[in-house]
């Protein structure tokens, strides 16, 4: 048995928008919704059952791509409810029509990525005029249909200055719970970083007015794409709750790609083999996985900082992205140092 | 998902280790507490503990008025003894049931009224949320 609760299953690669900051690997193919090595319905719950047979799992994130995008998504959704699981549907919520919404299971959690209030900010962000409207909907649809909606704030360059403005529209689209995650760096936006990666002040500003909601709303919201503390010290934020790499242990989230192809995390495109043809104990508590997780940059063994054992470097996922290997620093840090060496 | 395990803290001979490997020594300090905020004094050097997430109150109050033994590096506080921390709790890209607790409804009404203020949300939509809620 493995002690794993947690699954992301991207159901898809496919998706309308073009969001500047995407860190998916794929990103730039024109992946169709549903591939001749897509899984299907069925296969999924298979999967997902076969899976349980080693770990307990309590939780299914559907991911992509956009999920909505395929027509099954629905069905999967109910079959894995059936199946006694809460799912999370994570989607840009432009698709969820009232009719869409209708035919989800109610309980249904939605996730929702907001950007703030701001509509032409937010279809400059995801590269689409009319998504923001269509979210906006997106969020009514699915509280009109009793389902749960998360929000999820992703904070780059461009939008770092309205986080207040996005958990707001949050609360007021019927969220009860947010994230508040900084964008993640991949291969394809690093060389953007520059342009794209949060200023410091405006990660510590986007906290501090994410702190102020979570105190004045008693609002959950969880900061959980690391921000090294050597970046900016979680301390003064005591009101949100921040999140580390897992690192495979009993919180992480592995991740099955739409074919079937198990990596260590949504942000990895790492593949530590083919749940179709291996158990998932076998896969997740392989050589190839502890090599995954193992490493720790030389310069974070000699941190000083109370959460080193914690924060361990980062995303060590971005830093493979980036960098081709876990043995540096997560990029945000560098972005941040560099950030310093120019205002100095 | 809610259960935290909490850290033991570092016995007197790890706390050693810990300062011989930052090079540092260990210090005597003293634990206060000052309307809610946590602070421990070494000579003359008073830091605040930063607690909340990973650091419980409770068991940084239960040492109140007691010295401890500290390791600091600059500035930065890195073990004190009797002090435990929590991991937080991962969520990542997953909303886990949880940590999805809810908004006040008056509060969700206030804010949502001032969306249609500013014309973000129409008035039409407004009227199917408060219906959806």
């Amino acid at each position: 048995m493995t002690p794993h609760e947690y699954l992301v299953v991207e159901v898809t690669e496919a998706c309308p928008h073009a969001c500047v900051h995407c860190y998916n690997y794929w990103r730039e193919n024109r992946a169709p919704v549903l591939a001749p090595d897509t899984l299907r319905r069925k296969d999924i719950r298979g999967l997902i059952r076969k899976i349980r047979k080693e770990a307990p799992l309590k939780v299914v994130a559907l991911s992509g791509g956009e999920p909505l995008l395929r027509p099954d998504i629905a069905g999967i959704c109910t079959d894995l409810m059936s199946d006694g699981l809460n799912v999370a549907v994570i989607t840009s919520g432009a698709l969820l029509t009232p009719a869409r919404a209708a035919r989800f299971p109610a309980g249904t959690t939605f996730e929702i990525t907001l950007f703030g209030a701001d509509a032409a900010l937010h279809d400059r962000i995801v590269g689409r005029a009319g998504a923001f409207g269509r979210v906006i909907n997106g969020a009514v649809s699915a509280v009109e249909h009793g389902c749960s909606v998360v929000a999820s704030v992703v904070l780059n360059r461009m939008n770092a200055g309205h986080t207040r403005d996005a958990l707001e529209l949050g609360i007021a689209l019927g969220a009860d719970a947010f994230l508040l995650n900084r964008m993640n760096f991949s291969r394809l936006t690093l060389p953007q970083a520059n342009r794209l990666g949060p200023t410091v002040e405006q990660l510590k500003d986007a906290l501090a007015a994410a702190e102020a909601v979570a105190v004045e709303f008693e609002a959950s919201i969880s900061v959980s794409i690391p921000i090294p503390p050597c970046v900016v010290d979680p301390a003064p934020y005591s009101h949100l709750h921040f999140g580390w790499c897992p690192r495979g242990g009993a919180q992480a989230y592995y991740t099955l790609s739409h074919n079937g192809l198990l990596r260590p995390c949504n942000h990895s495109s790492f593949v530590l083999g083919d749940l179709r043809e291996k158990r998932f104990e076998e896969l997740v508590n392989s050589r190839e996985a502890a090599a995954f997780w193992a490493p720790v940059p030389n310069e974070c063994q000699t941190c000083a900082h109370p959460l080193r054992d914690v924060c361990l470097g980062g995303c060590p996922a971005a830093s493979d992205e980036c960098y081709g290997t876990r043995e540096r620093v997560d990029p945000l840090v560098q972005l941040a140092r560099q950030e310093a060496a120019c205002l100095s | 998902m809610a259960t935290k395990k909490i850290t033991p803290s570092l016995s007197a001979a790890e706390m050693k280790a810990l300062a011989a490997e930052l090079g540092v020594p260990v210090k005597e300090g003293k634990v206060t507490v000052v309307r809610d905020k946590y602070f421990v004094t070494v000579g003359k050097t008073k830091t605040a503990i930063p607690v909340g997430e990973v650091i419980d109150p409770v068991h940084v109050k239960a040492l109140a008025g007691k010295p401890v033994s500290v390791i600091a590096v600059g500035r930065n506080i890195v073990a004190i003894t009797g002090i435990g921390w929590k991991p937080p709790i991962i969520v990542c890209y997953i909303p886990v049931p949880d940590f999805i607790k809810g908004i006040r409804q008056d509060l969700r009404a206030t804010i949502l009224k001032g969306m249609v203020d500013r014309q973000i949300i129409t008035p039409d939509l407004q009227e199917r949320l408060l219906a959806g809620r």
